[in-house]
């Protein structure tokens, strides 16, 4: 679970959980290109470029009025490695390809208010390690960290005329060594114009600094101590009342142990 | 239906891409760096150059000394040794120069054995001692010492390179295999590339190969 699942809360979510026999679900496929790399001490540097490229099914449906079910499943992962060419003498080293199933991620969220002016909800995030790991597989590219995380998070959403925000902060707690982390998500969206609807959305993570096992350098993504603070904008266009096309990017101002490229994304949604 | 799914996940993941690297390969390397001259001895520099596209060539070299009245020099690299003290020869081929410095001394040694102190880049960590030096086959070997440690990612290798910078250490240097553990290891750089020779590679570097990042260097003496 990465900066990858970030662009999913925005139209859904947040501290509003689905009615009874709603649901949001979207197909997405985002992109992370990336020649530059945010080390251990957070500086930029330079590196054979890493690519992910993430297609993915994202689904919440509302089981109660208070209880909603939530499942991201990346269904195809692919991480590549650029071969490297030297201009001067023609040498290529070649690079590296993985297809594979990723990280899968199922949860539930429950609604801690009801018809409230602000609405506070509360998410049981787990993460199944299905992908490619450094930790399982000895792979460098990966399609997932290899361990099973439990993420605890609380939203807080107030809506207002043609306006709403959300925030929310979470604890994930990684198994096999890894180190565990406190997120924090700010979201404010615009919901003013009849089938566009503008999001700016900042999602941080902080280690605790707890970890036992290695940091590892696998594609940048599945790290140990990952870090970052990362900011967006989103816009989804209604084409019908129930159907839609959405497209994100996610830049991180901060960070560590995480490639330094913006993560892009497309995708189409539909909510019932 | 499933066919333009299939169609359009694979025309939103591209394919493997090409970093090009634009690194100049010409060397001049001193084959037979000595420590010492004696005086009033002679003694021929042998050099090898390489040029940009990494080929061998047999180019004119022009030798310069600092101070001839201790070490004198002629234009085919036959030095002598004139009086006692420090003095540096200076090798120039076309865009390349390399310099040597030693003593005029009582006797000749000839500097077989190189060391180096390996230390980590960034917040990466590297540590220990590298032994450069030519075995009794002449064979020219690398040998990480007892305290030889560093950080560890998959893919970690052991390069020799002129520069410490990782992605040109990946795309120039010579690879001298892959390590999963400190401690005390040997490479035969003779079999790796018999055409190396002592004065070839300014660092011994640790790299994580597949994503050319340094996690530490030392500098041969």
């Amino acid at each position: 679970m990465s900066l990858l699942l970030a662009s999913h809360f925005t139209i859904a979510g947040g501290g509003w959980p689905q009615k009874k026999g709603k649901g949001f679900f979207k197909f997405g496929q985002t992109a992370i290109i990336a020649n530059k790399y945010f080390d251990s001490e957070g500086n930029v540097i330079d590196i054979t470029t890493i690519s992910l490229y993430t297609t993915s099914l994202y689904g919440e449906y509302g089981i109660t009025d208070r209880i909603t079910a939530i499942a991201y499943v990346p269904f195809f992962v692919r991480s590549t490695l650029n071969e490297v060419q030297n201009t001067q003498t023609g040498v290529i080293l070649p690079g590296d390809e993985l297809n594979a199933f990723g990280d899968t991620d199922i949860g539930i969220k429950i609604g801690l208010t009801h018809k409230k002016p602000v609405a506070v909800s509360a998410s049981l995030i787990v993460g199944l390690p299905l992908g490619k790991s450094a930790l399982k597989d000895q792979t460098f590219l990966q399609t997932g960290d290899g361990e099973f995380n439990q993420m605890v998070m609380v939203d807080a959403g107030r809506g207002f005329n043609k306006w709403y925000m959300n925030v929310g902060v979470g604890f994930n707690n990684r198994t096999q060594g890894f180190s565990d982390e406190f997120r924090y998500t700010y979201e404010i969206g615009y919901t003013g114009y009849k089938k566009l609807i503008l999001t700016v959305k900042v999602n941080g993570v902080k280690p605790l600094n707890n970890a036992t096992a290695a940091e590892t350098i696998g594609n940048g993504v599945f790290a140990n101590k990952v870090e970052y603070l990362a900011y967006g904008p989103e816009i989804s266009y209604k084409i019908k009342n129930n159907f839609g096309v959405t497209s994100s990017a996610f830049f991180a101002v901060a960070a560590k142990r995480i490639l330094a490229s913006p993560n892009v994304g497309i995708g189409l949604f539909y909510t019932l | 239906m499933k066919r333009l799914l299939y169609l359009l996940i694979l025309a939103l993941s591209s394919c493997v891409g090409t970093d090009f690297v634009d690194i100049n390969s010409e060397n001049i390397e001193l084959i037979n760096p000595i420590q010492s001259l004696a005086k009033g001895e002679n003694y021929l520099f042998e050099t090898k150059y390489t040029n940009i596209l990494g080929g061998e060539e047999n180019v004119k070299v022009y030798w310069e000394s600092t101070d001839p009245d201790i070490a004198y020099i002629d234009g085919n690299g036959v030095v002598s040794g004139i009086d006692f003290g420090e003095v540096t020869v200076a090798y120039t081929v076309k865009n390349v120069q390399g310099a040597i410095t030693f003593v005029v001394a009582q006797e000749t040694i000839q500097d077989v054995q190189k060391t180096a102190t390996f230390q980590g880049k960034g917040k990466y960590n590297a540590q220990g001692t590298a032994l450069l030096y030519k075995n009794i086959e002449n064979e020219l070997i690398l040998q990480l010492l007892n305290d030889f440690d560093t950080d560890f990612a998959l893919g970690t290798f052991v390069f020799l390179s002129n520069s410490t910078d990782g992605q040109i250490v990946k795309a120039s240097g010579l690879n001298l295999g892959e390590i999963t553990s400190g401690g005390a290891k040997s490479f035969n750089i003779t079999s790796a590339d018999a055409g190396v020779g002592i004065d070839r590679y300014q660092y011994v570097v640790i790299l994580c190969q597949p994503a050319g990042i340094t996690f530490g260097f030392g500098k041969f003496n």
